[in-house]
């Protein structure tokens, strides 16, 4: 008995005899810790070291450590790259509005959901708007790319309403909506799991006393329900905030063309255009990817240091 | 106790099973579409108007192309060999990880989980990251560029992490007195007590094989061995579909899309019944302690 | 329990051991002498085989040269993107057939960047029957190399230089139901247009695919420009997008737009689409090959009514004479009794494991022999000869299952679309253009040649030093200049706009690329 709770005591006796003997006893540990960490090292790190050739003129024959070092070149030439201006404002607003439209639709339904008595009723839906999430970018794009064709189905749709006949994805002007929006019909379901979750935890009790003390409806999804959902809602928007930049391209690379570049084309799709096309321009795009990977952070800790002083939420 | 409802509260419920009904709508309608073009004569569709209610000049002929084509056989096989083995070895990886982090008498054990939870924020990029992978590490062309590099999920191991750490040591500690070393406390103890967490990441991780395409063609060099998605992607987005109905009998072309849709989407659908009351389990799991 | 463990953990570890042993022992195998053949597969032989191996033209390639090849094939419609990742994985294979003039920088990039090999010294050596035919013809051997006259590539040939395949088809039944004689000029176009919507209600008169919009650019080569950069009658190098007459002909396909004459598609469209609208009777015109569509459309005609004919490019005024571009090399010379072909070429990688091996190959194809054999198949199986004349089989030229010829003889040789070797045999024209109809249009198309006042660029090559600046700058301009030509014709850029965007076009330096251009041209000239 002695010995067990010998275990769980933390280490912090520091002397060597002690050392040997926790290796000794974790050993089996330290061997799946190794690894792990190497999976991390060799997946994750080895690229993060890869990203070097950022500062340097990358030559596949010379390798990572041969090729010469140019400084911040690359870094600079994408500042007054043509492009730039462009492919900040595109990334920025896709993921903006992207941000604004389904994370609130989101949670409004789920909040409409929690509001279904009857079980079976819920159930359906719930099984029916998971769906989306569990098929492929690939076939969302290929039926967006029908549908939204001058003869598909939602451009049928859109005529009902006295709208116009034409290829919807070759405008630009539409993009943002049809990514959006798929991307709502994508998620919503899958998305709401979280909050429902969240809203069963919620204590009944407050309810029950919030109707005697004569709160209606309304008030009580304000300051019970809401209040209830607010730590999962910041944490959530922290998240996703840190992900602003990190656009589903995979999404872009298959919906957007050369007609609706204004608008569709984000910087990793111009990274992997640049980089894995015909140019080769490994540096100057692994450059482009590093600077976007920086504002990323930039905007991540920021967005948790304004939530830890507002409402006393954080990631860490 | 049955509280007297008023008439706003009830015509917003009213409201409100229409608003879910419209969502099932526009969830589903879209997908009976595809279903009922697949089943419909391409002639016939292409001069359709509106919505489709039932397949128009009803025929199986998309699907006996669809069959046909050795590129689905072979995507087909590839795919399953990749979500099989994947999703073993990302299970086996993610509960290894996930072990480990959960030991509190690791030493460095902060350290190793401040090493992998930067993996979620700071990345190489695009580019590094393919050279790497390809060059460095020699994976071009080869199934194990589809396995390896997202051997683990960081996000789902922290899930499974907090999983693991809501068992009871009490459980733990008998096991060992029994003579149990860690490993068998992994695959003895903790494991069996987390079968709805591997539920859930079995289910994550095998849809994200099922569905993944960017990497294999980034990495892969020979057609034979494309999963499904690229082989989708060739049909229904890089505009061949040409390539696949150029056989004489033209009026397959359009339906051929929508077939091709259905076959490869349905074995997910089949299984997703059976697996979706473990997801919101263990969404759950993620939610609360996440 | 413990050995459970045991055989969990031996089995992944095993598991991931025979992952890669297996790829060890591939990578041994094809140490193993087998060469490597990276090529992009045509569309019209996915149906009928997965890979070259199989085709009968290969397996008696290597019989009679004893070279064992091994094909890699990229994903049809993505070669481009494919051939840029096997570039930046560094792993070449032997061989790798692509259009390599098609790249910013030329072949003579992919030299200097070390992807490709100068063959000089393997032709000299181990392909005589090459050797000869470049030594013989010097506008061949011209083309197929670098502005330091080295040979990059084993190229094709076509034999039947005033064969001109691709060109405007138009219903001809429907022209007689409107009374109309076939169009010579854009005005008479579009009286057919109007007609089509007015009377006979068509939704799209005129249809292509996206392809054939963004890379032929319709209708611009009656104003006489090229598509991109082009040489004119004077011998300059120009580049069309920016020229006066193509702010003419975007105004003219805004207006056609816009009035509903182009099909809405036309940006989006796939082939496939296209004929299936055509075979719908949903459009009443369209771009197209004479063999690949209008031979497939004839076969596949749906009714008595349904007819198609060829009608040659249209003049820009009704009376006038053409002023044509045509998408043939500038200096060629239809009298002459062969020219070179450059949409596929191969070449050896620097990595070329066998030089000898890879060229005894390829130069098989170079021979009497090797010319039947890529042009019909394989004699008794795929053809028999009649006479002097090779004829393919009812299988291929009739085929019971209704396939078109053009997929039955994918399934044994390369005849129908053009690859290294000699092309477009005439013994293989007059039977693959079966239908009289298609026989017209050969010389209704090649009526065009005679009219032509630009060129396509020959294969120029820029310097070492220019050539990362000139891809760069290429990269920008490019993106710039295809979304542009969208947003004018579909309308959502104002062509009030056109000199702001050449002045754009000029800012991003591509007065740089012509000079490098002309400087190219009279290296090449010289060669």
């Amino acid at each position: 008995m002695y010995e067990l709770r010998a275990r769980n005591v933390l280490p912090n006796k520091k002397h060597k005899a002690s050392i040997l003997k926790d290796l000794r006893r974790d050993v089996w540990i330290y061997v799946l810790a190794a690894v792990v960490l190497a999976y991390y090292i060799l997946f994750h790190y080895l690229p993060m070291y890869g990203a070097v050739i950022a500062f340097k003129e990358y030559d596949v024959a010379k390798g990572i450590m041969g090729s010469p070092w140019v400084g911040l070149k690359n870094f600079k030439d994408f500042f007054n790259d043509y492009y730039f201006v462009r492919l900040l404002r595109n990334t920025l607003l896709l993921s903006v509005y992207n941000l604004l439209w389904s994370f609130p639709a989101t949670i409004l339904f789920a909040l409409l959901l929690n509001e279904i008595r009857q079980e079976k009723f819920k159930k359906v839906v719930q099984t029916v708007t998971y769906l989306p999430h569990f098929i492929s970018t690939i076939v969302v794009c290929g039926m967006l790319i029908d549908f939204l064709a001058d003869d598909g189905l939602i451009t049928q749709i859109v005529k009902l309403f006295g709208g116009e006949g034409k290829y919807y994805l070759n405008y630009p002007q539409y993009f943002r909506t049809i990514y959006v929006s798929s991307g709502i019909w994508q998620s919503i379901g899958w998305g709401s799991i979280i909050y429902l979750a969240a809203l069963s935890g919620i204590d009944t009790e407050l309810y029950e006393a919030a109707t005697i003390d004569g709160a209606g409806r309304l008030r009580q999804t304000w300051h019970i329900t809401l209040t209830g959902l607010l730590p999962t809602i910041v944490t959530l928007l922290i998240l996703e905030i840190g992900k602003l930049m990190n656009l589903g391209y995979e999404k872009i690379i298959l919906l957007y063309n050369g007609n609706t570049y204004e608008t569709a084309d984000v910087i990793s799709t111009y990274v992997y255009r640049l980089g894995l096309g015909a140019s080769r321009r490994y540096s100057y795009t692994t450059a482009i990817g590093l600077f976007n990977s920086l504002i990323n952070l930039i905007l991540l800790v920021s967005a948790n240091k304004i939530s830890k002083r507002l409402t006393d939420n954080s990631l860490w | 106790m049955k509280v007297k409802e008023s008439i706003g509260r009830r015509i917003f419920c009213k409201v409100n099973i229409f608003i879910m009904i419209g969502m099932i709508v526009i969830t589903a309608y879209p997908l009976i579409h595809v279903l009922f073009a697949s089943l419909s004569d391409s002639g016939a569709l292409l001069k359709h108007r509106g919505l489709l209610l039932y397949p128009v000049g009803f025929n199986l002929n998309a699907y006996s192309v669809v069959i046909k084509n050795p590129n689905i056989t072979s995507g087909y096989l590839t795919t399953i060999f990749v979500v099989v083995s994947g999703t073993l070895i990302n299970l086996f990886m993610t509960s290894i990880g996930a072990f480990v982090l959960s030991r509190r008498t690791l030493r460095g054990r902060h350290f190793l989980m401040a090493v992998i939870i930067i993996t979620m924020y700071v990345s190489g990029g695009m580019i590094p990251r393919y050279l790497i992978i390809a060059n460095t590490l020699h994976l071009k062309d080869s199934l194990l560029s589809l396995i390896l590099p997202g051997a683990i999920s960081t996000y789902n191991l922290i899930i499974m992490r907090t999983n693991f750490m809501q068992i009871p040591q009490s459980l733990e500690e008998a096991a060992r007195i029994d003579g149990a070393n860690d490993i068998s406390i992994l695959f003895k103890v903790i494991l069996p007590l987390s079968v709805p967490v591997l539920a859930v990441m079995t289910l994550f991780y095998g849809v994200s094989h099922w569905n993944a395409w960017f990497d294999a063609m980034l990495f892969l060099r020979e057609r034979s061995k494309y999963p499904l998605q690229l082989i989708m992607r060739e049909i229904l987005i890089s505009n061949s579909a040409s390539a696949m109905s150029d056989s004489g009998t033209y009026e397959i072309g359009e339906s051929i899309k929508y077939a091709t849709i259905i076959f490869t989407t349905v074995p997910i659908l089949l299984v997703y019944p059976f697996i979706q009351r473990y997801f919101v389990k263990g969404i759950m799991i993620g939610a609360i302690k996440g | 329990m413990k050995r459970i463990i045991c055989l969990v953990l031996a089995l992944c570890m095993l598991c991931m051991a025979g992952c890669t042993n297996q790829e060890k022992q591939k990578e041994a195998g094809s140490t193993n002498q087998k060469l490597t053949y990276w090529v992009g597969m045509n569309s019209s032989q996915l149906t009928t085989i997965s890979n070259y191996a199989e085709l009968p033209m290969y397996q008696k390639l290597s019989e009679e040269t004893g070279v064992e090849v091994e094909f890699m094939h990229p994903p049809t419609g993505q070669e481009a993107e494919q051939y840029n990742l096997l570039i930046a994985s560094g792993d070449y294979p032997d061989m790798i057939e692509r259009g390599w003039s098609t790249d910013a920088g030329g072949p003579g990039k992919a030299v200097a960047d070390g992807i490709v090999l100068p063959l000089d010294d393997a032709i000299k050596n181990y392909a005589p029957n090459y050797q000869e035919l470049l030594e013989n013809n010097h506008e061949l051997k011209k083309a197929f190399s670098t502005d330091d006259g080295q040979i990059f590539a084993f190229g094709g040939i076509t034999v039947m230089p005033k064969l001109n395949p691709g060109g405007y088809f138009i219903r001809k039944d429907w022209l007689e139901k409107l009374g109309m004689e076939a169009p010579k000029s854009i005005e008479d176009w579009e009286a057919y247009f109007e007609g089509c919507k007015t009377q006979l209600g068509i939704e799209t008169p005129f249809s292509t695919d996206s392809y054939r919009m963004n890379y032929a650019k319709l209708f611009s080569e009656s104003f006489g420009i090229g598509s991109k950069y082009y040489i004119d009658a004077a011998g300059e190098v120009k580049y069309a997008p920016m020229q006066p007459e193509f702010k003419e002909y975007l105004t003219l396909m805004n207006s056609w737009f816009e009035k509903g004459y182009l099909d809405k598609g036309i940006f989006s469209n796939d082939a496939n689409m296209v004929e299936s609208k055509i075979l719908n009777s949903m459009t009443g015109s369209f771009y197209g090959f004479i063999g690949s569509t209008f031979g497939k459309l004839l076969a596949a005609a749906p009714d008595e009514q349904f007819q198609l004919m060829a009608v040659e490019s249209p003049s820009l005024k009704s009376g006038e004479a053409a002023q044509l571009y045509v998408t043939k090399p500038y200096g060629f010379d239809a009298s002459a009794d062969m020219t070179y072909s450059l949409t596929n070429t191969t070449a050896f990688s620097t990595k070329n494991k066998d030089l000898e091996k890879s060229a005894k190959f390829m130069d098989y194809l170079y021979t009497e022999e090797g010319r039947k054999l890529k042009n019909f198949g394989v004699q008794d199986v795929s053809y028999t000869m009649v006479g002097d004349k090779p004829t393919y089989t009812e299988e291929i030229s009739n085929n019971a299952e209704g396939r078109s010829m053009n997929e039955m003889i994918g399934k044994y040789c390369r005849a129908t679309y053009p690859n290294p070797g000699f092309g477009d045999d005439p013994y293989y024209i007059e039977q693959y253009y079966k239908y009289p109809q298609q026989l017209e249009a050969v010389d209704i198309f090649a009526a065009n040649l005679d009219h032509a006042v630009a060129f396509d660029m020959p294969p120029v090559t820029p310097l070492a030093e220019e050539v990362t600046e000139m891809s760069t700058l290429q990269a920008t301009i490019d993106t710039y200049q295809e979304e542009m030509f969208a947003k004018f014709i579909m309308g959502t850029e104002s062509l009030d706009n056109f000199d702001k965007y050449v002045a754009t076009l000029k800012s991003m330096n591509i007065d740089r690329i012509l000079e490098i251009y002309k400087n190219a041209m009279q290296r090449y000239e010289a060669r």
